[in-house]
């Protein structure tokens, strides 16, 4: 009856969660640029064995844009504008840690995500507000584009209009979309004290040994080399 | 299964209780339609058998409710979980998780169930709701009939012997209806207990043991399964109620050939990732008519909206306003589109200043525009505090002020009761007959039959899906 599995869990979401938290220490520490360029390839990889080659193009193709902008595009503008499009390029040092988040998110589910939480020893509270969130996004975006198509047709200019036309029709759909997505957990008995099952096994393997011993390696590594390395 | 003895129920800071003395009883193995006007306490009914009113609701409660033999009040949301099964009504906002297996199996997983327990489940779910290729997909691949049969195997997997049903056809089109009619009737093959709210009753009218009619909160009367499909035309519409045999979409008829005055599209050619929607779509819509575009869901009836609104670039093909080419922009200007969801388009902080943002109407132009849609008592009102019906209108007086000469709706009737969809087809006429072109799409054929409109033949035939 199965197919195929969307969430093939090659790595145990803790582990995920870890790796990116040491990906942002060798991203926040400014670690030496090979180090960094490690941590992308690492992500790289990590892409490729989930099979979410379509997401990696689309943050390759961002990544190298940026680069252009960076490298091509800067030096050819006035002064002015070129301060504006230099802020443009801040986004190629976090680009790891953006990478990271998004290897977390597209790979794992919200039930696997509220397992490892509660495996962790997170309060339920704490875990079904942080899977509410992931849900919401997605549902969030679509309304955005709701709220763009009716702006666009009522001629409404300006960045602040703009700003202050979202704001309401936002707030006003979170809230409902909130209230009902509360019920619907509710009413399917999510307030169940005893311990929760996970359909998609999370479980530590040997991948999850070498990932984490990688970034480890990369994190440390970096933090030494720092002042030797450039 | 379920006992409610003398209910009297009142929300939080309400004066009125939405439910009055209520008392019924039902059956295991029965399938119960509740029906009647909005706000006539339906979803309270079924909000107060799922224990959401008892537990988080805040309000007033007399009576008891009980089931399963369980006291409501009495009895954790978790363990009714077990004997109550929940579908809503909105397929966007119930779903907790962003695939499909995980969402089916969320109630077992929340209770920590085995793994085998959810093999089994799947399985039977596959079998009941028929969502086998529906699984390991992504919710937001899903149309509105898929995420219901969802929601239903979700509702399933966990076993309850009674399911409640809250209004589950208000956002489908008449393939996910008839695919909804399905389920009922596995779930009344396999005896379950049914209570389901419903303004649409034609899918499932026949299928009920007994049909309660409710008014203004309460419990009014009650009819057996066969006496309430003999109720003759005129007690229906007395009783505020909507058709009870199924009114067909209907046919497309060739564009007049009239004039060159409205709308006309010729030979248009749409693409989404590359990939053609549709091609070859002409039709007319003449002003001074309603013209109905319909067809199943993913025939591209959206993006056809959104092209004619200048929202999206067509790839080929030409549309022509009073016989002039149209180009995008001036598409914006010209056409506007009332939104499913209109909450979403509605930006000011009242009515008034609602109604003027992106025009250079003077306040006077504007408290006309609003009087003529029966809104000027309203001027200082927050747009949100509107009645849905009242917010549609405020829409449509935004789009008419800013000199807009080409409506679009969509879906305007979707989840409206008799009285409400009746009051949607004569605005839309009245505004037809001031000389708009009014174009609407919608899955509603009792709506396309009250209001009048011709239905465009806008799909070539053979692009059909």
């Amino acid at each position: 009856m199965r197919t195929k599995n969307i969430y093939p869990s090659f790595l145990d979401p803790r582990t995920k969660i870890l790796i990116w938290l040491l990906a942002n220490v060798v991203v926040f520490t400014w670690s030496p640029a090979v180090f960094q360029l490690g941590v992308m390839v690492a992500y790289l990889i990590l892409f490729l064995v989930e099979r979410k080659g379509t997401m990696l193009g689309g943050l390759l193709a961002t990544y190298l844009a940026i680069l252009a902008i960076q490298y091509w595009l800067l030096p050819l503008l006035p002064g002015s504008l070129a301060t504006v499009f230099a802020t443009v390029t801040y986004f190629i040092l976090v680009f790891p840690c953006i990478a990271g988040g998004a290897y977390l998110i597209a790979t794992t589910s919200v039930s696997q995500f509220m397992a490892a939480l509660e495996r962790m020893g997170a309060p339920r509270s704490f875990s079904i507000t942080l899977a509410v969130t992931l849900r919401f996004l997605p549902s969030l975006r679509q309304d955005l584009r709701h709220i763009r198509d009716a702006m666009a047709l009522r001629n409404i200019r300006g960045f602040e209009e703009k700003l202050e036309c979202i704001y309401v029709p936002m707030l006003m759909g979170a809230a409902q979309t909130a209230e009902e997505l509360s019920e619907s957990a509710t009413a399917r008995g999510i307030e169940y004290p005893g311990k929760m099952s996970s359909w998609r096994p999370i479980g530590f393997h040997i991948q999850d040994v070498v990932v984490t011993l990688l970034f480890l390696a990369l994190c440390v590594g970096g933090i030494c080399c720092k002042g030797v390395l450039p | 299964m379920i006992i409610f003895d003398h209910v009297t129920y009142a929300y939080e800071g309400k004066e009125t209780p939405s439910l009055r003395d209520c008392t019924f009883s039902v059956k295991p193995g029965e399938l119960i339609l509740l029906t009647g006007e909005s706000g006539c306490g339906k979803t309270t009914i079924i909000k107060l058998v799922n224990g959401l009113l008892q537990h988080t609701g805040g309000g007033t409660l007399a009576g008891t409710v009980m089931v399963g033999g369980q006291d409501v009040a009495q009895t954790p949301l978790w363990e009714l979980a077990r004997t109550v099964g929940s579908v809503f009504q909105n397929p966007k906002s119930q779903f907790f998780n962003l695939d499909t297996t995980s969402e089916v199996l969320f109630g077992l997983e929340s209770r920590g169930a085995s793994h085998d327990e959810m093999a089994q489940a799947l399985e039977s779910a596959a079998q009941v709701c028929g969502v086998g290729p529906l699984l390991e997909r992504s919710i937001f691949a899903l149309s509105g009939g898929e995420k219901q049969r969802i929601a239903c195997a979700s509702a399933w997997a966990m076993g309850p012997e009674l399911f409640v049903l809250d209004e589950p056809s208000s956002n489908l089109d008449g393939e996910g209806i008839r695919q909804l009619r399905e389920i009922l009737k596995q779930l009344k093959k396999a005896r379950k207990t049914v209570l389901m709210a419903e303004h649409r009753l034609w899918y499932a009218a026949d299928l009920a043991d007994r049909v309660f009619y409710l008014r203004g909160g309460q419990l009014e009367r009650e009819y057996s399964g066969q006496n309430f499909l003999t109720l003759t035309e005129e007690e229906r519409r007395s009783m505020g109620l909507r058709s009870i045999a199924e009114i067909p979409v209907s046919s497309p008829e060739p564009s007049p050939t009239t004039e060159a005055d409205g709308l006309m599209v010729r030979e248009l050619r749409a693409t989404y990732n590359g990939a053609a929607v549709w091609e070859g779509v002409s039709f007319r819509a003449p002003r001074g008519q309603i013209t109905a575009i319909t067809g199943q869901n993913g025939a591209g009836k959206t993006t056809l909206a959104r092209c004619l609104c200048g929202l999206m670039k067509e790839q080929s093909g030409t549309i022509f306003w009073d016989g002039k080419p149209l180009r995008r922009t001036e598409r914006r200007r010209k056409a506007f589109l009332i939104m499913q969801d209109v909450n979403l388009q509605l930006f000011g902080d009242s009515v008034l200043a609602e109604i003027r943002l992106g025009n250079t109407a003077t306040e006077q132009e504007a408290l006309t525009t609003l009087g003529r849609m029966d809104l000027a008592q309203y001027a200082d009102t927050h747009p949100m505090a509107l009645s849905g019906g009242q917010k549609q209108r405020l829409a449509v007086a935004d789009g008419c002020l800013s000199g807009k000469e080409l409506l679009i709706f969509d879906e305007p009737t979707s989840g409206l009761d008799y009285g409400h969809m009746l009051e949607v087809s004569r605005r839309l006429r009245e505004l037809a007959e001031q000389g708009l072109c009014v174009v609407v799409i919608t899955h509603d054929g009792e709506f396309l039959r009250e209001s009048g409109a011709w239905t465009a033949d806008w799909l070539p035939n053979d692009k059909q899906p």
